[in-house]
Formats: structure tokens, C-alpha cells, sequence
């Protein structure tokens, strides 16, 4: 095993083992662990067996293991970021209710 | 024909002065205008007149206070539309027929309020929506005239609404179309936002001529023209997000 493929599976036990951890101590909901268990498990099967992912790219009709990391990966970030603009857009709202609602108190009959 | 028969004559007038009539100015740093503007509507009559600081970084409040209107303070800049909604929530918590939207930096004129009214109270229109294009007095750049048209276009487009102006701030609008129409967009993409909801709701609107003044105080403060296309985005977006 290369020093990439250690690193790999040791950085994955570890972000595993802080899921578990977080589940453990109530911070999260079991699905949520569950999903990242599988992440991060299978981050460990690719980091160990590469060719794997050629595998399973082969099953998609895309040549190389890594072009499927690459586009699922670019799919999730695409994703995330749309997330992240609807969470922006509520949190933006929220603000304003709260300023608005400092603007109109004490203010009513006057 | 008409079975208030005579009434007529004078219902017009009447129920024009008898409604309760708010102005409702978003103001952003506007302290050099905002004086002259509340002196200029309360000369002209109008007694009710909100003014929504929006977290100016100037004198806003304290000058439209002074010049006896009441101030609403938005402690951080959360926008025009924000503003205008929060004016109007106010607005219809003090009971107010009728309600009109007016800008702080001069643009506006408060001889342009009566026919508004006139067209509400004489149950032509929910909402009365000034255009510059109607009338000849308005010196709009050239520029704008055509970004503001074909804003119009494209709300033919998306909402089936037929104006000559869109964003146009100086407005009325009654109890029932202030109540149904919510302003979500925070920035200046409520003028379409209100479109919208006049298509959505299905309320009967209005054009009415309105005078347009472009000082270079309005010019070197107002919107770029680049900014038609962030609000077209942010319809786009909206129309996507909801
Ligand atoms: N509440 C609020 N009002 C604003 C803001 N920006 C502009 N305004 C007000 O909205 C009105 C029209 O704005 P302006 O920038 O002149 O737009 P334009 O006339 O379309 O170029 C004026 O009364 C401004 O003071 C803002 O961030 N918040
Ligand atoms: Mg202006």
C-alpha cells in the first residue's frame, strides 16, 4: 500500500469514529451517522482496493474510477451549494422579521 | 342606470377625503431630501407619512422625524422592499384605507397622488401603479427608458400584466391589495414581486400618469441600470426556490 492509501484509510477511522462519536453523545440523529458511516466506509474500500471504482464506473459506462469520483463528487458540490443559498436566503428572511419587528414595536398607536 | 343616482357627483371627492391615507417612504441615507420631501406631502395635505430608516448611516431619521413624519427604524440595511413592507405592515396596524408608496430622494411629486387616489376611490383599481411613460413631463435617460420597458415586456411575458413602466415606486394601493400582496424579495426586486402578486390575486390594477424628476442627486444616488439584470436573476431565482 502507498502512503496516499494509509493516509486514507487512517484520515476515514478517524472522521468514522467521530460520527459514531457524535451519535453517541446524542448530537446527531442515527440516519445521519448511518449515512456518514457509509461515506466514510466506503472511502476506506476505495482507499484499499482502487479498483473498485473502476468497477462500479465501468457499470455507469464511464472509463476511469476516478472520472466517477470526479462528476459525483461535482454533482454533491452543486448540491451543497444550493443547500447552502436556500439555508442563506431563510436566514436572510429571519433577519429581517427580527429587525422589522424591532422597527414596529412600540411604535403601534401612536 | 346607476342606483346611486345623484351621489355620484360627489362620492369621488368624499370618500377620497374621508379615507384614512397613509404615505409610506423606504428611506437609505436620504438626510439632504427627506425634508424637503415630507414638508412638500404634508403641504399638500397628506398628514400621515411613515418613513422607514433602513439603518441609515446618516441623519435620515432625525431630519424626517423633525419634519413631522413618523419614523420606523430598521437597526441594519435590509433593503427597499423590507423597508416598504414594514411601512406598510404599520401602516395597516393604524387602519389605513388606503395606502401609497413614495420615494425619499425627490423623484416624486405629491401633486401625482390625487389622480392615485382617484383611482382607487373611485373603485376603478385596487392598485394604482404610476407610470412616467404616460405623460410627457418625465426627463428619464434614454438608458433606463429602455431598461425600464422592457422590464414591462417581460412582465407581459411572465405574469400577463400590461404596464408602459415598471419600477416605478410611487404607488397606491388599498386595504384589501396592501393585506394580500407580501413583499418577500428584501432588495429591489419587490417592484416585480408586486406584479406578481397583482396576476396571482387576480387584482384589478391601474396606470396612472406620474412625473418623474431626475436630478443628478437622483441620478448619482439611485439604482445603476446594471442592476435590472440582478433583479431579473433574483426573479428567476425566486420563481426557481419556491
Ligand atoms: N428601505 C430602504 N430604502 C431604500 C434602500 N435603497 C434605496 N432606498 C429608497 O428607495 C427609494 C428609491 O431608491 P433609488 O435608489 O432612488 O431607486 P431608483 O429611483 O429606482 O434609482 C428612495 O426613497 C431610497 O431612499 C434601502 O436599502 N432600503
Ligand atoms: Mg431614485
Amino acid at each position: 500500500m502507498g502512503f496516499i492509501q494509509i493516509f486514507g484509510v487512517l484520515f476515514a477511522l478517524f472522521a468514522l469514529s467521530r460520527a459514531v462519536i457524535r451519535y453517541k453523545n446524542k448530537k446527531s440523529t442515527f440516519s445521519s451517522m448511518a449515512i456518514w458511516l457509509l461515506i466514510w466506509l466506503s472511502v476506506i474500500l476505495v482507499a484499499v482496493l482502487p479498483q473498485t471504482t473502476s468497477f462500479v464506473a465501468n457499470l455507469f459506462g464511464i472509463g476511469r474510477g476516478v472520472d466517477l469520483v470526479l462528476y459525483l463528487s461535482i454533482i454533491l458540490l452543486y448540491y451543497l451549494i444550493y443547500r447552502l443559498y436556500v439555508k442563506m436566503e431563510d436566514t436572510k428572511k429571519d433577519l429581517t422579521s427580527i429587525v422589522r419587528e424591532l422597527a414596529l414595536k412600540g411604535k403601534k398607536g401612536e | 342606470m346607476d342606483r346611486h343616482g345623484p351621489h355620484n357627483l360627489w362620492r369621488g371627492a368624499y370618500d377620497a377625503g374621508m379615507k384614512k391615507t397613509y404615505i409610506v417612504i423606504p428611506a437609505y441615507n436620504e438626510e439632504k431630501k427627506i425634508g424637503d420631501v415630507i414638508r412638500g406631502l404634508r403641504g399638500a395635505g397628506y398628514g400621515n407619512i411613515v418613513v422607514v430608516d433602513d439603518g441609515s448611516m446618516d441623519k435620515t431619521a432625525r431630519v424626517a422625524e423633525r419634519a413631522g413624519a413618523t419614523v420606523l427604524r430598521h437597526i441594519i440595511n435590509r433593503g427597499q422592499g423590507a423597508g416598504l413592507k414594514t411601512g406598510i405592515e404599520f401602516a395597516l396596524r393604524e387602519c389605513a384605507d388606503y395606502i401609497v408608496t413614495f420615494d425619499a430622494d425627490g423623484q416624486h411629486s405629491p401633486s401625482s397622488i390625487k389622480p392615485l387616489l382617484a383611482a382607487l376611490s373611485n373603485q376603478k383599481a385596487e392598485v394604482a401603479l404610476g407610470s412616467r411613460f404616460l405623460t410627457k413631463d418625465s426627463n428619464t435617460p434614454f438608458v433606463r427608458a429602455i431598461f425600464l420597458r422592457g422590464g414591462a415586456l417581460i412582465f407581459r411575458l411572465f405574469y400577463g400584466v400590461n404596464l408602459t413602466d415598471s419600477h416605478n415606486g410611487l404607488r397606491a394601493l388599498t386595504r384589501k391589495a396592501a393585506n394580500s400582496i407580501d413583499i418577500i424579495c428584501d432588495d429591489m426586486a419587490h417592484a416585480s414581486e408586486i406584479v406578481e402578486e397583482i396576476a396571482r390575486d387576480r387584482l384589478k390594477y391601474v396606470e396612472v400618469p406620474v412625473t418623474i424628476t431626475y436630478s443628478d442627486y437622483s441620478k448619482a444616488k439611485g439604482q445603476s441600470t446594471l442592476n435590472s439584470f440582478r433583479i431579473l436573476w433574483r426573479m428567476l431565482l425566486n420563481k426557481l426556490l419556491r
